[in-house]
């Protein structure tokens, strides 16, 4: 089942896939530049009508890496589209015009872990409290908000 | 219960809050409403608005956002209000102590306000009714 | 003329704290803010400071009603990285105990939904009917909540065989209430009136803002993760995805009943099935790598990812609650609609704040309130009384 499917995507994605890793039978990875997102994800949720289940920020070791994840339920597959951000000013096209249900999540990623998502309608605070202070990202490495965050309301 | 608890000469208004929590406290205190633990039994109610209230139920961790309101509901409640930590979150902020997005636990919070420590994770209905109505019946004009 | 009218963040509806502002025009809703934030415990970085057995007690207490479904989707992203068989008899045991869950969840939201409506004996009927339930999990597992079950590569404890007897003869008290309730549900014609054509969700914005659950399925998208990709013994046993064609809150409330009498048939199933054997697979070590788990929790699709460096604590992971997806569903659903019927909208994707940042409105502008949240709770009520009188009921 999912060949076929793999098949359909490597076909509509064309060059713009870096790598595709069949994992397992039900879940598959795709790299790509983040250039290449917008019109990657468009395929995938327009064309090919996947459902846009969430997004992963993850600070690695040169950077840090968004992963958009789609379900093809009646394939039984998941797909992770992968991209890479640079460690100074991360930043990774926002996917919000095209899909609404990934407004709140790149927001999330803003606040937690400091990605820009330029084209994002309204990249404000979403869930730090707000006399956070601004720069303080509390998911990346170590404890980045020990001696900026008071212990006092 | 092992402790024979009897009415409250009072029917003291009780008003719930919550400040970061998973819920499971917060459930198991509408759950003493239910017939089966019937908390009105010893005339104790919730109600909708805390000005009334004479005892205020805290659960949760105190995540920053919400722990100040919790001290703006306190302030508008009338004075003695008694505070009554729910679960082991609002007892000590359990597993989330530490936590960035948690600040000071309820007891600093409110300092010299909370009258009862119920642990548990979540404690079980027994446990919340026994915690309130002995908290409560500490308030004058009620029988021991 | 606009005004706002705010529920929450203390609203005695919702136990738990949320912002809604109702930006409306007359008694018509125009616009919707929300605002979340107000559970924020930072759990995904504090999994990081936990070993992999660790991670099930933390996330089992990120929502207490979807409890099992977190260290469920959890260990399933553990097992999918490290490419982890579980033995047989866990996967039976996993399911049972999601599945008794399902049943308390729903019953849970009945009765809130009913509570809602002014329908308040129904509040009372179905949280006594959810308390067998929560007695038949503490036998099973320990605890009326937060079961402590699930543990990558199977099960913490097994099933006493003894108590079977018992549990079926809660499952058939259960099915005797939810048929008479599903009988209810769909032959009240004031339910009908109150509730059809109520908080539209075309099944276009379900793909827009990626609802799940029930939510999703009562706008006819057959959606669910037991049946699209099976995990623990969904796929050994017969049941059906329960979908409904209205798009609104009428389906919504069909769809949880329906499912009720489905979990009941799949319990009995997997005590029937259920072979003896091991609970688990003993797992020492996780591999570096990715993985991901999901689980149909009562709201919908729970997603957990999962990244290992190789250690015994993982290195980032991904929560992603059914709510943070259904929450933004309600820009679509409430604006056009009346503010008598906004309480029921909000509760009919049976949010699970804890679970998701809580939204919350904010009028900022000028912070006057027209009506508050007990207010609109009366007009609710109020709401299905008149349509009562109006049907001679």
């Amino acid at each position: 089942m999912s060949q076929k499917l793999v098949d359909r995507i490597r076909k509509g994605i064309g060059d713009k896939a870096r790598r595709i890793d069949v994992r397992s039978p039900r879940r598959v990875y795709v790299d790509i530049a983040p250039n290449d997102l917008v019109d990657v994800v468009k395929y995938l949720f327009e064309d090919l009508r996947a459902r846009y289940v969430i997004a992963s920020g993850v600070q690695v070791e040169d950077g840090f890496e968004v992963l958009h994840h789609f379900c093809f339920d009646a394939d039984h597959v998941v797909v992770s589209v992968r991209v890479k951000a640079a460690p100074e000013k991360p930043e990774v096209p926002s996917v919000a015009p095209i899909i609404k249900g990934a407004e709140f999540i790149e927001r999330e990623m803003h606040d937690l872990l400091g990605i820009e998502f330029p084209g994002h309608p309204n990249l404000t605070r979403l869930i730090l409290a707000e006399d956070w202070p601004e720069g303080v990202y509390p998911l990346r490495r170590g404890k980045p908000w020990e001696g900026k965050v008071s212990q006092q309301l | 219960m092992g402790l024979r608890l009897k009415a409250l000469t009072k029917s003291p208004w009780v008003f719930h809050v919550s400040a970061g929590s998973c819920n499971n406290c917060d459930i198991e205190i509408l759950d003493c409403l239910c017939p089966r633990f019937d908390i009105e039994r010893f005339g104790v109610l919730l109600v909708g608005c805390v000005r009334h209230a004479a005892a205020l139920l805290v659960t949760g961790a105190m995540n920053r956002k919400s722990a100040r309101r919790v001290q703006q509901l306190y302030r508008q409640a009338a004075k003695p209000c008694l505070v009554i930590a729910v679960g082991s979150c609002a007892c000590g902020q359990g597993i989330f102590h530490g936590s960035y997005a948690v600040g000071p636990p309820l007891d600093e919070v409110l300092p010299g306000a909370v009258a009862a420590y119920v642990p548990g994770c979540p404690p079980k209905p027994e446990a919340i009714i026994l915690g309130v109505v002995k908290a409560l019946s500490t308030l004058s004009g009620n029988g021991k | 003329m606009k005004s706002i009218v705010p529920i929450g963040p203390f609203h005695p509806l919702q136990e738990e704290p949320e912002l809604f502002r109702l930006h409306v025009d007359g008694e018509t809703v125009v616009d919707i803010d929300v605002d979340i934030g107000y559970n924020h415990r930072g759990i995904e970085k504090i999994s990081e400071g936990k070993t992999y057995d660790q991670v099930p007690y933390l996330v089992e207490r990120i929502c207490g009603i979807c409890s099992t479904s977190h260290p469920l989707a959890f260990v399933q992203a553990v097992e999918d990285l490290a490419k982890i068989e579980v033995p047989e008899r866990a996967l039976y045991i996993r399911t049972v105990v999601a599945e008794l869950e399902r049943l308390h969840s729903h019953l849970l939201w009945v009765g809130l939904a009913g509570h809602f409506l002014g329908y308040n004996t129904v509040f009372m009927w179905a949280w006594k009917y959810r308390e067998p339930v929560l007695d038949t999990l503490e036998e099973l597992t320990g605890n009326r909540n937060n079961y402590a079950m699930m543990k990558v590569g199977g099960v913490r404890r097994d099933f006493d065989d003894s108590k079977m007897s018992k549990v079926r003869k809660l499952l058939d008290d259960v099915w005797e209430k939810v048929v008479m309730l599903a009988g209810a549900v769909t032959d009240d014609p004031v339910l009908h009136a109150r509730l059809k054509g109520v908080g539209i969700l075309s099944p276009e914005d379900v793909h827009n803002y990626g609802a799940l659950g029930p939510t999703a399925r009562a706008s006819g998208v057959p959606i669910d993760v037991r049946r699209d990709d099976p995990y623990a013994a969904y796929d050994r046993v017969d049941w059906s995805v329960i979908t409904h064609d209205g798009c609104d809150v009428f389906g919504r409330a069909v769809v949880r009943v329906l499912e009720m009498l489905e979990s009941v048939k799949i319990i009995r199933q997997c005590l029937d099935k259920m072979p003896k054997g091991p609970i688990d697979a003993n797992v020492k070590e996780i591999p570096p790598g990715e993985g991901i788990g999901h689980a149909e929790a009562p709201r919908g699709e729970t997603f957990h990812y999962v990244r290992s460096d190789g250690t015994n604590r993982p290195v980032r992971h991904k929560v992603r609650a059914p709510t943070y997806m259904n929450l933004p569903t309600f820009k679509s659903t409430v604006i056009g609609q009346s503010i008598t019927d906004a309480t029921i909208i909000l509760a009919s994707v049976d949010p699970c704040y804890s679970c998701t940042e809580r939204m919350g409105v904010y009028d900022a502008s000028n912070g006057r309130k027209t009506l508050d949240g007990k207010e609109l709770l009366r007009l609710s009520q109020e709401k299905t009384q008149r349509l009562r009188r109006e049907m001679g009921k």
